[in-house]
This record gives C-alpha cells, sequence and structure tokens, in this order.
C-alpha cells in the first residue's frame, strides 16, 4: 500500500486514458465499441475509486480493469456475432480511413497477428509488448502465477511468427 | 516499468524480431487528440461528482447505481452503455481485477477414439509462484528461457498448428492429420488446447460428429474453464 494520495478521476483520464484506449482496440475491441468501452472503464473507476488502496500502481489497476471489460464484452453475444476474435477489425479499418497507408497497413497487420491467438495469450502480449508493462505486473493485472504469463507469452511469440512467416511466404 | 530479467520485447529493435516494427506500431497507435476530447466531455458529469462510498452492490448495472448519485451522467453515458444491450460492467476488484487462468487439466483429454494418446502437459503449474518460477523453467518454456532447443520446440509446434489452421478450409482431412502429427510428436506440448480446437474443428467439417462430440467432451474435462472452450463449444451444430 502507498501513501500517495490518491488521485482524481480527472488525473487518472489525463494521465491514461490515452493507453486504456489503445489496450482496449489491442483486446479486440471494435473502433466503434472503443469509445463507449473507455467510458465504461471510467464509469468503473469512478464507482471503485473510493476502496482503491494502492495496493497496486493505478496504472496496473486501471489494466485490471480493462481487461475485465474487454472480456466480458467480447462475451456478450451480439457481439460475438459481430466481431469474431478471429476476424481482422474490418470496421476499424474503414473508419480509420483517411490514415496514412502504412499506418493503416501496420495496424491491419497487428490485428491479423494478435487474431490467431487466444484470449489469455492476447492479454499477455499487449500488455507486455505494447503496453510495456513488466512481466511480474502482467501476472500481477492478470492474477496468474509469473510462470503462467511467461508460458503464455512464449507461445504467443511462436504463434505470431508462424502468422508472421506464413503470411509473408503467401505473399507474391 | 520492465524489470531486467524480462525478455526483450518485440518492439525493440535489438530483438531482431521481424516483427519489430509492427510492435512498434502498435506502441504508437494512441487516439487523436480529438477522440480523448469526445470522451473527456462525455464524462463531464463525473469530474464534478463525488465517487460514490461505499461501491454499490454488484448485480445493479453501473449507470443506475451512479444515476442516483449523478443522475447526468446517465443521461450522458448510459446512452452509449444501455443501449448496446449488453450486460452492464461486472463489478471489479478494487485491488486487481481477475481473469479466467487456464486451469491445470487433471485428466487426459478423449481424443479421436482411434487414436488415443497420453494427457496433455497443463499449460502451466498449478501452484507456481513468482517466487518459484525460475525453478521451474525446465519443467515449462518461458519466455525468458534462453534454451534454443525448448524456443525450437514451440516454433516447431506452432508452424504445424498454424499449417493445420490454415488447412481448415481448404481440407479439413489435411488439418485432422497434421493435428494428431502434432498430438503424436508433442504429447506434452504447450499448444494442446489450441490442437485439440483444430482438431475438433476438422472433425466437423468431415461431418464426424460423433468422434468431434468425444473430442470436445475430452477438451471439456482436461481444461475446464479454458478460454478456447466457447470456441469448442460454437462449433457445435445448433
Amino acid at each position: 500500500m502507498t501513501d500517495e494520495p490518491r488521485p482524481s478521476l480527472r488525473q487518472i483520464f489525463d494521465e491514461h486514458a490515452r493507453y486504456i484506449w489503445r489496450t482496449l482496440r489491442h483486446l479486440g475491441i471494435s473502433e466503434a465499441d472503443t469509445p463507449d468501452l473507455c467510458q465504461e472503464v471510467f464509469v468503473t473507476v469512478h464507482r471503485k475509486l473510493p476502496t482503491f488502496e494502492g495496493r497496486s500502481t493505478v496504472r496496473t489497476w486501471l489494466y485490471g480493469i480493462c481487461i475485465r471489460i474487454a472480456s466480458e464484452h467480447r462475451r456478450r453475444p451480439h457481439v460475438r456475432k459481430e466481431t469474431p476474435l478471429s476476424e481482422p477489425a474490418r470496421e476499424a479499418l474503414e473508419a480509420q480511413a483517411s490514415a496514412p497507408d502504412s499506418t493503416f497497413e501496420q495496424r491491419a497487420a497487428v490485428e491479423r497477428l494478435l487474431s490467431v491467438l487466444d484470449e489469455d495469450k492476447r492479454q499477455v502480449v499487449v500488455l507486455y509488448e505494447i503496453e510495456g508493462c513488466s512481466m511480474k505486473e502482467v501476472a500481477q493485472v492478470l492474477e496468474c502465477p509469473l510462470q503462467t504469463a511467461y508460458s503464455r507469452l512464449h507461445a504467443a511469440r511462436a504463434l505470431m511468427l508462424a502468422a508472421f512467416n506464413a503470411e509473408k511466404a503467401a505473399e507474391p | 516499468m520492465s524489470m531486467s530479467d524480462d525478455p526483450e520485447r518485440l518492439a525493440d529493435a535489438s530483438s531482431n524480431s521481424p516483427m519489430a516494427e509492427l510492435f512498434a506500431s502498435a506502441a504508437r497507435d494512441l487516439p487523436s487528440e480529438q477522440q480523448l476530447s469526445r470522451l473527456a466531455a462525455q464524462l463531464g458529469p463525473l469530474w464534478d461528482g463525488p465517487p460514490l462510498s461505499p461501491p454499490a452492490p454488484s448485480g445493479t448495472p453501473a449507470l443506475l447505481k451512479l444515476g442516483v448519485a449523478a443522475g447526468a451522467l446517465a443521461l450522458l453515458v448510459g446512452g452509449a452503455l444501455t443501449l448496446r444491450g449488453g450486460s452492464p460492467a461486472l463489478p471489479v476488484s478494487p485491488a486487481i481485477t481477475k481473469t479466467a487462468a487456464a486451469p491445470v487439466p487433471v485428466t487426459a483429454p478423449a481424443v479421436e477414439p482411434l487414436a488415443p494418446v497420453s494427457a496433455p502437459a497443463p499449460e502451466v503449474p498449478s501452484a507456481a509462484s513468482a517466487a518459484s518460477a525460475p525453478a521451474r523453467a525446465a519443467d515449462a518454456p518461458s519466455a525468458n528461457s534462453k534454451s534454443p532447443a525448448v524456443q525450437n520446440k514451440t516454433l516447431s509446434e506452432a508452424a504445424l498448428l498454424e499449417q493445420a489452421r490454415r488447412a481448415l478450409n481448404s481440407s479439413p482431412s489435411y488439418a485432422l492429420t497434421l493435428a494428431n502429427q502434432h498430438r503424436a510428436r508433442f504429447p506434452n506440448g504447450v499448444l494442446t488446447q489450441e490442437r485439440e480446437v483444430i482438431a475438433i474443428e476438422a472433425l466437423r467439417r468431415l461431418h464426424r460428429e460423433s468422434d468431434a462430440n468425444q473430442r470436445a467432451t475430452g477438451f471439456s474435462k482436461a481444461f475446464p474453464g479454458s478460454a478456447h472452450q466457447r470456441m469448442v463449444d460454437e462449433t457445435a451444430p445448433k
């Protein structure tokens, strides 16, 4: 538990909102649903902030909320039908049509790589490879043994590399 | 935030990963200031309202709880959440939220009747702890393990399954063959669950429902709570 004063919701928003957004997107939330899910995260933060005791950092606490909300969102039946895990986020690509081609292509390529992973492995990859958490923090956020987090990362990297190489090999 | 003994991140140029640039771009993929401003405006009523304390009991839609203390919030934020028709946000632990960790299989999965195999290796040690993690490196490959043999093994496991996955559409029988090859070559592999999902899907596509059901039942018993369970369920004929 830390002695630091509890941050206000506004402070949390200013410091972390962009990363929450990015995390949700890479967890497979569609571009269209991301603003709503971000709101849901901050509504939850607002509700839970009085009981936040600082046993973890604010950042890892927020990632835990993101993971939970994204996971629940994906299990909603209407979401499953519209945006299955293995399907690249087409609507996201359409919404970003004004982005430079390279950004567009890289985003699609990242999504294709992440989409070969199951949810557990994807969460580890997003937190470690993109969000820059330490593996100890990843295990803390996911409430799993550190070794489990390492195993998932290791397997995820192998799966992504295989998909990456297969895609490269298929290129004309 | 990184620990010195963590493996090098893919986005680090020094990782020499062919995926480095993609992951570097993913880290740069942040929302625009316009998107953030819009979000901040939608959350506006929260800024001035005091947080509710104690938190509302679980099972009640988040916005209904908040609506008592911040009616304006329900109008502004509630639309987005309730119109989606989904379930409300589940209660979140004030410390760290919990996600479903893959459990340790305790029994062998039921396998395709013609080719029984041994029990799959658990994905993770059941009682592994951070403190004991290094000592278990030999039992379960870890990402920071530098053993080329272990890494190569997982790579070839993944390559075989990737090949099987890609064959599912064009040739489910070949996909099943590859999945069964994986089972023979890597009876204690780290991608056992992934293999079983592919095999079940292949059996469905081959209209071998009885075999698929048997293998799916075995999967459920061997990997209760698996993140793949939903995919297995969704392959079943409606």
